[in-house]
């Protein structure tokens, strides 16, 4: 049992429950790479696997430069004013970007008998909404603790 | 493998101190992983039950062949929402969830660099392991995401793909928990404050620029807002306003899943010389749209829910399935498959249970909202049936087959 631990790095039942996860994956991409569902196997390999690739060696790495450039350049007390909206602008755009960007409007014309929204413009102002919140909340914070350093100044 | 690199780290990602965020930490990851597994077993579950809700094992409905796929039970024709309940689950649930995916990738990022990548046989198969999760999990959001915005920018089959792209999920995930368990327990255990062994957590952290509670904040404000500008597509009613971004949000109060032009059902194709045709008799029986009319009529409000994840719902008129079975001369039919007008496309035809043919509010529908059916929505005739996938509600019927 020892030895195994040391030869393999883990317990025999590790080793067991990875087989068994593998075998049911090796099982669905069997199902998945038959050329009536994917007649271009190797699209079908990058949306499997480019995915993981993309968020880890570009998405995270370029919001957090993103958001390192962002705290360079505003002031340090607003930081998170900026960040909180700016961050959950960015995630609906991430999420909504197909109608956001228009792609292939033809899909949903033929389906829907016309013509797609302005879901750009929609998009806006909805980052306007969030900013606009950040911006008051902001104002409030200011004010309510400018106050209260008043107060403090002003007691005995 | 030791002996081929460097003990130390290179330069980079791969030294400890590379990772600076004061914020990491098993404890951390533990809270967005639970969340998390609340919110994708709930898509799962949800994605398995539509998948029943087609009812792959009747006539033509399979898409994924059925010798090679599992249905654990028989769809039922109520609740009336059920299809709706279950499927605005999968959807909504799903993209609320990003938010929750991001935060727990952001949180385990530093584990992608480990030193040395591979430090034993164990360790390459926990590469493998986890590149099939997040590959999987990423390729599951991506394409069901991309399907609910009718933006397909792929060369494969989505049904199947997703389908089984969620056995790869499911396999990956199960494990991944079983091989964590003891972490989650620990890092539960002990309250917030670390243990040492701590891989997670940075060995020399910046000052905070935001604080943990902070950071939930972010991530149940960011989830918040894709709710907000999501879920009236559903949940309908003033909310639907508010659905900014949702294809079937605002503007949408009865939307068209497929228009006739699209279907290629043109006017001449139901004109007066349409008929309906009952079959699966002793002989064919013919109906005129006027026949129809002046059998016994019924009327109910019921949801129409896409697959999609967005719903309507409307009071629609017509005959009951049935009925017309009685009169075919099957009363005590099985199944009804439908048959459309229109000349191709998957959905032309589908097949309708034992549960769903004796509903009493499962219709052919000749009228919607006291109007004869518009031709968009189906005219001269369409199924309406309750809990039922939108698509399996065939529209521009001309033939109904009892069995």
């Amino acid at each position: 049992m020892i030895g195994f631990r040391r030869l393999y790095g883990a317990s025999p039942l590790s080793l067991l429950g990875s087989v068994a996860a593998i075998a049911v994956a090796a099982f669905a991409m069997a199902q998945m790479f038959q050329p009536d569902v994917a007649p271009f196997p190797l699209n079908l390999v990058i949306w499997l696997f480019a995915g993981a690739l993309l968020h880890d060696l570009v998405l995270l790495p370029g919001y957090s430069a993103a958001d390192r450039g962002m705290r360079a350049v505003v002031p340090a007390g607003t930081v998170n004013f900026v960040r909180v909206p700016l961050a959950i602008s960015a995630v609906l755009f991430l999420v909504w970007f197909p109608r956001i960007l228009d792609r292939q409007p033809q899909n949903y014309e033929r389906a829907l008998d016309h013509p797609p929204p302005d879901f750009l413009g929609r998009w806006l102002v909805c980052c306007g909404v969030l900013f606009a919140g950040s911006a008051i909340l902001f104002a409030v914070r200011r004010l309510t603790a400018g106050r209260s350093a008043a107060a403090r100044r002003s007691a005995p | 493998m030791r002996t081929l690199l460097p003990t130390e780290p290179p330069p980079g990602p791969s030294r400890p101190d590379f990772w600076r965020s004061p914020l990491r930490g098993a404890w951390l990851t533990t809270v967005f992983g639970s969340f998390l597994l609340v919110a994708v077993t709930i898509v799962a579950v949800t994605g398995f039950l539509s998948h029943a809700a087609y009812q792959p094992s009747l006539g033509a409905n399979a898409i994924i062949p059925a010798d090679k796929d599992i249905v654990l039970l028989s769809w039922p024709a109520s609740p009336t929402y059920l299809y709706a309940i279950t499927q605005g689950l999968h959807v909504t649930v799903g993209i609320v969830a990003v938010p929750l995916l991001l935060a727990k990738l952001w949180s385990v990022i530093p584990r992608l660099y480990a030193w040395p990548p591979v430090a034993s046989p164990a360790d390459a198969l926990g590469r493998l392991t986890t590149l099939l999760l997040v590959g999987s999990a990423i390729f599951q959001f991506a394409t069901g995401i991309c399907n609910a915005q009718l933006y397909y920018p792929w060369k494969f089959n989505f049904v199947t793909a997703h389908y089984y792209g969620a056995w790869i999920f499911v396999a990956a995930l199960v494990l991944h928990v079983a091989v964590k368990l003891p972490t989650i327990r620990r890092a539960y255990a002990t309250r917030r404050e670390l243990d040492l062994d701590d891989e997670l957590r940075a060995p020399a952290p910046d000052e905070p620029t935001i604080s943990r509670r902070g950071l939930f904040g972010l991530v149940a404000g960011a989830s918040a807002a894709l709710f907000v500008v999501t879920a009236g597509q559903v949940i309908g009613g003033p909310t639907r306003k508010l659905a900014l971004l949702a294809p079937r949000g605002r503007g949408e109060t009865f939307p068209v899943n497929k228009t006739a032009a699209v279907a290629k059902v043109t006017p001449e194709m139901v004109g007066p010389d349409w008929r309906l045709e009952l079959y699966g008799g002793a002989r064919r029986v013919s109906l005129s749209r006027d026949e129809l009319l002046a059998m016994e009529q019924h009327t109910y409000a019921l949801p129409i829910a896409c697959v999609e994840g967005w719903t309507t719902t409307q009071t629609w008129t017509g005959v009951r399935l049935k009925d017309l079975a009685r009169l075919a001369g099957v009363p005590d039919a099985d199944t009804v498959q439908t048959g459309s007008l229109q000349p191709r496309g998957a959905f032309r035809q589908a097949t309708l249970g034992r549960a769903q043919l004796h509903d009493d509010q499962a219709l052919l529908a000749l009228k919607v909202n006291g109007e004869d059916l518009p031709l968009d929505h189906g005219y001269p005739a369409r199924v309406i049936c309750p809990a039922l996938p939108g698509v399996h509600c065939t529209k521009w019927v001309g033939g109904l087959r009892f069995a």
